[in-house]
């Protein structure tokens, strides 16, 4: 659906080298923290910005050959922007209605109701949380076949990150779907995503499917001698800590059989992200 | 391009107050002054500032980059603002029209359609220029920059202006009697040719802003 070679951008500062792929049917989560690159990435997919090196194509298209009739099947929500501020949901109906030759209005007000959000309203007055759920909704008013999502859960609370989550696995439920989307919780991506990359300073340091990333991946955490005795074959980071050394491993069977001394602790997105990141190679 | 145009018309929902300001002001005009080349113009002119703001509005809080994610091309966002811009125009045109008649009536005078057609037309004409100006100066430099940028080609205009005189008087021109072959000319003959230029304005200027927003980065 979405494919990124070697795209590489120049900042002052910044240097993005991303290369990536969002596979028909799965959801693909794009982490990193905050200034890695993942909203430079959704806007090099989306054409906002052009690429000074690789290929970026969305469909099988280049993303500058997309004509609108492309863009009809892209649901986005971007991270520091959205609709007009001076329109109101109101307004925005017969808009998106002649935008898209598949918006579902009935559906559209309903969700907006659901979502007790004011369709009389200015959307400049809206919480962060409405701007984000309306920018949801809007997206998966179409019938998109693939949706980019940059922080969509970005300050929501609790039940309304979780409502929306469900509102995107209903999205999914209907076919060949594809989303791509970023968030700092990762808790959002664990249970929500088939594959994960990270991002670090621009560049993709790891891409694993979640199922492995929560079955095969652990820290093990070791005294300065187990340490030395440690076969670190299967090791992709390790920290000093006061109590030894933390190491992160993606192979935990084999230190759990040979190494039963050792403490293991099941690895969450969380820990990941922080060791591939903090830790030394 | 017609989500967009009702975009565009929505937001103008948005500057009801400055649109009855225009409308109390064109009723005074037309009331006040039995010459009312001014309140065509005035009302010509400040409907055109409608699609300037129609950007602003765009861009207000980063909205460009969400904008461009819906199913619009950039060729086909400048496009639209160009064929608001006309729409806008015409509108205050008709607006100005029926004005025209409404006073000429309540004053008892004839209609005076040549009078009305001059009008129209020199209205018609500003508002192209205006148009084609500012638009490719907005989309370039926003709505911060844009006032600064306007007023900056303007003063070009104005010193290229006297550049020319004050070379013409060195090489010993007659510029006198070239603006006075311009006057001589018939009404109608300079409307066609302002009318003329001014299409062929919007043109260069539709190609520069697309120019502007292929390059631009959001």
């Amino acid at each position: 659906m979405v494919k990124l070679r070697g795209v590489k951008k120049h900042y002052q500062g910044f240097e993005l080298d991303c290369s990536m792929a969002v596979q028909k049917g799965c959801v693909t989560g794009l982490i990193g923290k905050n200034g890695a690159g993942k909203s430079t990435t959704f806007k090099a997919i989306l054409g906002l910005i052009k690429p000074d090196e690789g290929e970026i194509r969305v469909f099988g298209k280049k993303v500058s050959d997309l004509e609108p009739v492309d863009k009809e099947k892209i649901g986005v929500v971007l991270a520091d922007s959205g609709f007009s501020g001076y329109l109101t949901i109101k307004d925005l109906i017969p808009i998106l209605d002649n935008m898209y030759e598949k918006f579902d209005k009935n559906d559209f007000i309903k969700k907006c109701k659901n979502f007790s959000l004011p369709l009389d309203k200015k959307i400049k007055d809206f919480s962060t949380g409405m701007k984000r759920k309306l920018q949801v909704l809007a997206a998966v008013s179409h019938e998109a076949e693939v949706l980019i999502l940059d922080e969509p859960t970005a300050g929501l609370d609790v039940v309304a990150r979780d409502e929306l989550l469900n509102l995107l696995r209903e999205y999914m439920e209907k076919g060949d779907r594809s989303i791509l989307i970023s968030s700092h919780i990762s808790a959002d991506l664990e249970g929500f995503c088939d594959d994960i990359f990270m991002i670090d300073d621009g560049k993709i340091v790891m891409h694993e499917e979640t199922d492995v990333l929560l079955s095969d991946y652990a820290l093990l955490k070791v005294t300065n001698q187990q340490y030395q005795m440690l076969d670190k074959k299967y090791i992709l980071r390790y920290r000093k800590e006061n109590y030894g050394y933390s190491c992160l491993t993606n192979q935990k069977q084999f230190y759990l059989e040979n190494y039963p001394d050792i403490t293991v602790e099941k690895g969450n997105i969380d820990e990941v992200i922080m060791m591939m990141i903090r830790g030394e190679e | 391009m017609k989500g967009m145009l009702i975009k565009d018309f929505m937001l103008l929902k948005n500057q009801k107050q400055f649109f009855v300001t225009i409308l109390v002001f064109a009723f005074l005009f037309f009331g006040m002054y039995d010459d009312t080349t001014f309140a065509f113009t005035y009302i010509v002119v400040l409907c055109t500032l409608f699609t300037i703001s129609t950007i602003s509005y765009d861009e207000y809080d980063n909205g460009m980059s969400y904008l461009f994610t819906l199913p619009i091309s950039r060729k086909g966002y400048v496009k639209e603002k160009y064929v608001f811009g006309i729409i806008s125009i015409c509108i205050a045109l008709i607006a100005s029209t029926v004005l025209y008649f409404v006073f000429r009536m309540a004053k008892n005078q004839d209609y005076g359609v040549q009078e009305l057609l001059i009008q129209l037309f020199t209205s018609l004409m500003v508002a192209m220029f205006m148009l084609a100006f500012s638009l490719p100066i907005q989309l370039k430099f926003g709505a911060e920059k844009s006032r600064i940028a306007l007023l900056a080609v303007f003063g070009c205009i104005v010193a290229m202006g006297i550049i020319v005189v004050k070379l013409g008087e060195s090489m010993n021109l007659d510029m006198g009697s070239y603006l006075a072959k311009v006057n001589g000319m018939r009404p109608q003959m300079l409307i066609a040719a302002g009318i003329l230029i001014g299409i062929f304005a919007i043109f260069i200027s539709c190609l520069i802003s697309l120019r502007i927003i292929k390059k631009k980065e959001f």
